[in-house]
């Protein structure tokens, strides 16, 4: 066996896993408070994604910088989402709420179809071709930033529910409802809180993978369904459950394509949802609440 | 051996022993009350004999035969139905319709069960509002209806769970009536209740529940006068106080 | 109502309008089939696609490789996706999963599906399958003209909304919609959950398989994103939502209120792929999960002579 090839496919598989897991960040805050399972995350995604590239390709912003702008942009259309469109039918059965997730999902990724085609856009960076030699492997510097920000952001968002009053709020309203209204604590404002916030970190994620990917309106589906199985993986609201989570499937991916035909490489992420969802829908690190 | 034979039953939750060897008999006719104080193991009780949870330990009979680890619609099947402490209506249905779903396990022809829905409905006085939604129901009606649907599978036996809480005396009143005249028909009751009148006037023998063991049995005059049953009370008032 | 549907294809030459209805039956088909499963029994399925893409390929390659006529391999079809059906559904209903991960397990079952069909050059692989042309030749559920393929669908059609009455009247209906409405409830009241969730994925995978085999038979080609994917998937509880989930007619008023819709803006905006009536659809679902959770009929059926006989619904 190709020892070489086997330590390309780990290291590609970390790199892989911080991404998934930059995307999972937010929807696993989003789901492990609400309890929502928020399908319209990935056009989030996408319209962050679409968003760097336009300030590149208008002002010449490095999406790195164009971060600044994005994650307020973001965090902004995530509470206006909340406040206007899940914040009616809150307390309707939770399938209403999905359903109203993938509604707007299938407009807006339309809706982006509409306005940009499906043409790639792709921002073309001077840096983007720099490779990092990390032992025998080598990986490309614009995905090792996404892996340490995915990192970073992890533990931003960690320290946020531990330490803050935002956070200790969050977790309250988050692990019983009731009480915490009994306690004063403004549940709507937190959930208009917690999934604008949810909806910054897939802000952070887009501009970051705006350098690495090629962008069409159909990026947010193909990540979202990764992002589901990591969060489920990992366990619903548990950050750092989903940085291993994203490790896991990503090098599952890696390794896996050594083994068998590349098509047949996502199977197995389904494969492990099914089981997951069947056996173990707490996943590895989560509660036994579902 | 008895209609409901319960025998040694033991729950465990993780750590927490709900519920430790606890052991009673129910004879036909009977209505046998469970009281404790809260926490005690009482509605834990009703979801092992009901079939809700499977005992870690233990055999309850029913009619002669075993029914722990059997799922909850076999054992209402068999004639052992209850109701649930927090009322569990068909919010989106009908009263009729609520009741009508009882009566379908045993009668499965939807017309006639239509018709003996509405028998039953008559029974609990409730035949007036059969039209209404159960979500819209008072609360009292809504204990009602859940009287109703229990009613409505024809049990032999029929365990009750608070079902007065929150009613006012002359709602109370209303369902220990509906119990009475059930019971002179032959119907088998367990009830658990709190208010200490209702137990005491409506039970034959009474079953006292704390920290999940089976502390006394006897007739109502003899667990009143009980003193273990009275330092179990009180040490819940005292607890209260201290706090 | 219904005596106007049977007089249509008289009343009219053109093929294209002819070719609506049948697409706007065929759908409405596969949504009162759904509705079965999601309506009723209340376990919203987002891959339901994989029925019907179960009956398409297996009496289209039964077609094409041994040349038995669709009308049987139909059933066999059937008999598969209610295979399926039974098995996905009694893990999935055997391990408590509930609503939204219900959902999510069906998706995720119904991709694994696509996946490996695009993937296995045996049964055509990506370039799907091109049913053998037979001709005008109904003894392989093949015509020249739109007309018997309108009331083949028609009928079908008329079959499972005929279905879904018998059995929303019947116990099973009470039954279904009581574990929708408590499980609990329903559990101490005498019902065997698994029995009746069980019957009601089979039925609904069973009839969806049929329709499959008939969109095989009229379009002629089928490939895994047209008859398994998620889109379709999606696209059929639009229909029956926006229509009015749990009820009869519903689902198949959906579908004859979207489809056209569809159908407008494609020529509209004649050139873009796709994307305009997917982004009306999105809108309407939104618009109806916030102001009609009950889909249009739901909410018409406050007027008592559009009431159905059988439970209350919402």
């Amino acid at each position: 066996m190709d020892v070489a090839a086997l330590v390309q496919a780990i290291v590609t598989g970390l790199v892989m896993g911080g991404i998934y897991a930059l995307v999972a960040a937010g929807l696993t805050l989003i789901f492990g408070v609400m309890r929502i399972i928020n399908l319209v995350h990935g056009e989030f995604l996408m319209v962050a994604m679409y968003g760097s590239f336009f300030m590149n390709s208008l002002f010449g912003l490095d999406p790195y910088i164009s971060v600044v702008v994005i994650l307020p942009l973001l965090f902004l259309i995530g509470s206006g989402f909340f406040r206007f469109l899940i914040s009616p039918i809150l307390s309707a059965p939770e399938i209403n709420q999905i359903l109203l997730t993938i509604g707007a999902s299938i407009f807006i990724q339309n809706l982006a179809l509409l306005l940009f085609t499906a043409d790639f856009r792709t921002i073309a960076l001077s840096y983007s071709r720099i490779k990092i030699q990390l032992g025998p492997g080598i990986i490309d510097l614009p995905q090792l930033v996404a892996l340490l920000s995915s990192i970073l952001l992890t533990l931003i968002l960690y320290w946020l529910l531990k330490s803050t009053d935002l956070g200790r709020w969050i977790r309250a309203a988050s692990q019983n409802r009731e009480a915490a209204l009994l306690t004063g604590i403004d549940v709507r404002r937190v959930y208009l809180f917690t999934f604008g916030i949810g909806t910054a970190c897939v802000g952070v994620a887009g501009s970051l993978l705006s350098g690495i990917y090629y962008i069409t309106p159909s990026i947010g589906w193909l990540f979202l369904l990764t992002a589901f199985v990591v969060v489920v993986l990992g366990g619903m609201g548990n950050f750092v459950g989903a940085l291993l989570g994203g490790f896991i499937i990503a090098l599952t991916e890696s390794v896996g394509s050594l083994f068998m035909p590349i098509a047949l490489v996502p199977v197995l992420k389904f494969i492990i949802f099914i089981i997951l969802l069947l056996f173990r829908p707490q996943g590895l690190f989560g509660l036994k609440r579902l | 051996m008895g209609l409901l034979s319960v025998e040694e039953i033991s729950k465990s939750f993780g750590g927490l022993r709900a519920l430790e060897r606890v052991s009673f008999v129910v004879e036909k006719g009977e209505a046998i009350g469970i009281i404790g104080p809260n926490g005690a193991g009482k509605t834990t009780l009703f979801n092992v004999i009901s079939g809700f949870y499977a005992p870690d330990g233990g055999k309850i009979h029913f009619n002669g035969k075993p029914t722990h680890g059997l799922r909850p619609d076999e054992i209402c099947k068999m004639g052992l139905t209850r109701t649930f402490q927090m009322v569990q209506p068909f919010p989106d249905l009908s009263v009729l319709d609520n009741v009508l779903i009882g009566v379908l396990v045993k009668t499965p022809q939807v017309k006639k069960a239509r018709i003996k829905a509405m028998e039953v409905l008559e029974t609990v006085q409730m035949a007036d509002r059969s039209e209404a939604m159960a979500k819209k129901l008072t609360l009292a009606d809504r204990k009602r209806l859940e009287v109703a649907k229990a009613l409505a599978t024809d049990p032999q036996i029929l365990l009750m769970d608070e079902s007065m809480a929150g009613l006012t005396p002359t709602e109370a009143y209303q369902t220990i009536e509906l119990v009475r005249k059930l019971k002179e028909g032959g119907l088998t009751f367990v009830l658990i209740e709190h208010v200490m009148e209702i137990i005491m006037n409506l039970s034959d023998r009474i079953i006292v529940l704390n920290y999940g063991q089976k502390i006394a049995e006897g007739t109502p005059q003899e667990v009143t006068s009980n003193s273990k049953v009275i330092e179990a009370y009180l040490g819940e008032e005292e607890d209260a106080e201290d706090r | 109502m219904a005596f106007f549907f049977l007089l249509i294809p008289w009343l009219t030459d053109s093929r294209y309008f002819l070719h609506i209805f049948v697409m706007i039956f065929f759908f409405g088909y596969l949504a009162t089939c759904w509705n079965i499963l999601g309506g009723f029994a209340g376990q919203h399925s987002f891959g339901h696609a994989v029925f019907v893409g179960i009956g398409a390929y297996t009496s289209s390659l039964l077609f094409a490789h041994t040349g038995l006529s669709p009308w049987f391999g139909m059933w066999i079809g059937g008999l598969l996706a209610g295979l399926v059906g039974l098995f996905f559904g009694f893990l999935s209903f055997r391990y408590g999963l509930k609503g939204p991960y219900f959902l999510l397990v069906t998706i995720a079952f119904a991709e694994v599906f696509v996946y490996i069909a695009l993937n296995v050059r045996a049964i055509g692989g990506s370039s799907g399958i091109t049913i053998p042309l037979a001709g005008d030749a109904p003894f392989f559920f093949q015509f020249n003209g739109k007309m018997p393929y309108y009331y083949i669908i028609l009928m079908m059609l008329g079959l499972v909304v005929w279905i879904s009455y018998i059995i929303q009247r019947s116990r099973m209906g009470y039954y279904l919609i009581a574990i929708r409405e408590n499980e609990d409830a329903a559990q101490a009241l005498g019902i065997n959950l698994m029995r009746h969730k069980l019957w009601a994925t089979v039925i609904s995978a069973f009839f969806s398989a049929l329709g499959g085999t008939f969109y095989a038979q009229y379009i002629l080609f089928i490939d895994p994103p047209s008859i398994l994917g998620l889109g379709l998937s999606i696209e059929i509880v639009i229909y029956a939502i926006v229509g009015g989930i749990g009820t009869i007619l519903g689902p198949a008023f959906g579908a004859f209120l979207l489809f056209p819709i569809a159908e407008v803006t494609r020529g509209v905006f004649a050139g873009q792929t796709g994307g305009i009536h997917l982004m009306v659809y999105g809108l309407l679902l939104v618009l109806c999960v916030i102001f009609m959770p009950g889909g249009i009929m739901g909410r018409l059926s406050q007027w008592k002579f559009l009431r159905e006989d059988g439970p209350s619904k919402r």
